[in-house]
């Protein structure tokens, strides 16, 4: 799989790319965003760990290709490691008034943290929120058919949508829904594949001036990698959002139901986050995040406390520590507290 | 949710997608700039990227943002008035350059009619008031995601500091994080803008 997916990445940025000149003349560019972090955990009642990480290293190369083509892919390079992926790579036709239709291998856009907030130069927080992992897969991207787009309906409110049709998550009876992304070429030529298909989509209001931003997901497909058998997951998602003048207050819920042979799952997940950016420098942070997975004994709560520096409007210092509590009540052996450099570039 | 509750409701997403468009916003591209792109981070300043970049970003983030092609269309131009000049292919004097051209003339006569010149007034509230305010106190709804922070036209040190010439060209060509505004506004709308800014200031200006 290493070696489909660096083979992949080259060969889109080689295609993306092309020579420096015709790069410039067609106004492709190459862009992306990196982090390094500190990190300490508590590990036990004695034990803790402290490590650094380069969580991610991720280049993206976008452009026009043609008057109404439009590519872009991300190659995502994460936690310093041996494995390099292709997060997305799509082509978008662009001719349709309001309307853009893109192919491809895209972010799912379910919700707004797996598609738009995940960068970590972007989220406020050094962490994805509990939730947005064992409930929604984030970050989920998969290969299929995107449409999308906004309609204005008065001065500053426009109303979103985004429709989408992918191969869809796969994997075990009641598996965790984070193992389900794992529905890679290799699987979905060694039996895997189906004629079943995920679909979806968003619908969101945003009222510009005001600073509203309100929106409801759905995902639903067959995730069952024996194609004999059938076994649905669904997932619901609600997100809303309102800034102003600096203050943001952001919350988005998960719901997953999941079909299995021993009896349906049902999981949720989300946040709720405030964060107030003070002279366009510091920003203090508070979230609170939870998972509720039945059967998987993983219930788990966390509040997280962040305080944030930007260095420039794309790179920023941050500071959090996580405060997590599980079914037993209050846990403290778990609980982090992170240092984090990032900058959009 | 069954099955096909969830056809329905893709169907219902995917009619929308073919949606004529309706009552398309008649909001500056600066509004729109400082409203959606700050919906998920601070707005990038246009002087970061090459016109042709902001292009390139802007098919993207028209996509990743779900604008319409209007809304996107208005951030685009606003956005290129302010882009990082690629020096051989730029016929446009940079920042200082137009000061040195006017200095090496003589004084420069700007029509200062300082008073609540309706155009201008006008014209600020369209490309201004978004981050320098209603009053131009540098408090405008997209002033707190702006690092640095938009200055205050109406302080009388700012007022006192600054010509009219340097006004000219400051909003002509952009100074700092600030887009330049002269193509799109051309001469009269940039000496509109200059004297309502001085009668934000009472006048105190030189």
């Amino acid at each position: 799989m290493r070696v489909i997916s660096i083979v992949a990445g080259g060969l889109l940025a080689v295609a993306l790319a092309g020579t420096p000149e015709a790069a410039s003349a067609q106004g492709l560019m190459l862009t992306g965003y990196a982090d390094v972090e500190a990190r300490y955990a508590k590990t036990g009642p004695n034990n803790s760990e402290v490590f650094f990480d380069n969580y991610h290293f991720n280049l993206i190369a976008l452009g026009k290709i043609y008057k109404n083509l439009f590519a872009s892919g991300e190659v995502e390079y994460e936690h310093a490691g041996d494995e390099i992926m292709l997060e997305y790579g799509f082509l978008s036709y662009t001719g349709l008034r309001n309307v853009r239709i893109s192919a491809g291998k895209f972010i799912v856009p379910f919700g707004r943290f797996n598609k738009d907030i995940h960068p970590t130069w972007i989220n406020k927080m050094p962490d994805r929120p509990l939730g947005m992992d064992n409930v929604f897969p984030q970050t989920y991207s998969d290969v299929g058919v995107w449409v999308s787009g906004a309609v204005s309906v008065s001065g500053g409110t426009r109303i979103v949508y985004d429709a989408f049709v992918v191969n869809g998550l796969l994997g075990e009876d009641g598996g965790n829904i984070r193992d389900l992304r794992d529905n890679d070429q290799e699987s979905l030529t060694g039996g895997g594949r189906d004629n079943n298909k995920a679909f979806g989509g968003r619908l969101g209001v945003e009222v510009g001036p005001q600073g509203f931003d309100l929106g409801a997901s759905i995902y639903t497909g067959n995730y069952l990698d024996d194609p004999t058998q059938n076994l649905t997951l669904t997932l619901f998602g609600a997100d809303a959002a309102w800034s102003h003048r600096g203050f943001e207050i952001r919350a988005e819920a998960v719901f997953a139901d999941q079909g299995a042979t021993g009896g349906d799952l049902s999981k949720k997940g989300g946040y709720a986050q405030a964060a107030y950016l003070i002279q366009g420098r510091f920003e203090p942070v508070v979230r609170f995040s939870l998972k509720d997975m039945p059967g998987e004994n993983d219930d788990r709560r966390r509040f997280s406390f962040g305080a944030n520096y930007y260095v420039s409007p794309s790179s920023s210092v941050r500071l959090a520590y996580h405060v997590n509590m599980e079914d037993q009540g209050f846990v403290a052996n778990n609980n982090a507290a992170v240092a984090q450099f990032n900058i959009g570039f | 949710m069954t099955r096909m509750t969830s056809a329905l409701l893709a169907a219902g997403l995917l009619g929308l997608a073919t949606a004529p468009a309706r009552l398309e916003a008649q909001r500056s591209g600066v509004e729109i700039w400082s409203q959606t792109c700050g919906r998920c981070h601070m707005p990038q300043p246009a002087i970061r990227y090459t016109a042709d970049q902001w292009e390139s970003i802007m098919m993207d983030m028209a996509i990743f943002a779900r604008m319409t092609d209007d809304d996107a269309a208005a951030v685009l131009e606003f956005l290129k008035g302010g882009a990082k000049r690629v020096a051989s292919a730029d016929p446009v004097p940079r920042e200082g350059e137009l000061l040195a051209v006017l200095a090496s003339v003589g004084p420069v006569e700007i029509p200062p009619p300082r008073s609540q010149d309706g155009a201008g007034a006008t014209l600020y509230a369209q490309n201004c008031s978004a981050c320098h305010g209603k009053a131009g106190k540098g408090d405008g709804a997209a002033a707190a995601a702006l690092n640095p922070r938009p200055t205050n036209l109406a302080d009388s040190t700012f007022q006192a500091s600054r010509t009219d010439p340097q006004l000219t060209e400051a909003i002509t060509n952009g100074k700092g994080t600030m887009p330049g505004n002269g193509a799109r506004l051309g001469q009269d709308g940039v000496r509109a803008l200059v004297a309502y800014i001085r009668s934000l200031g009472n006048g105190k200006g030189r």
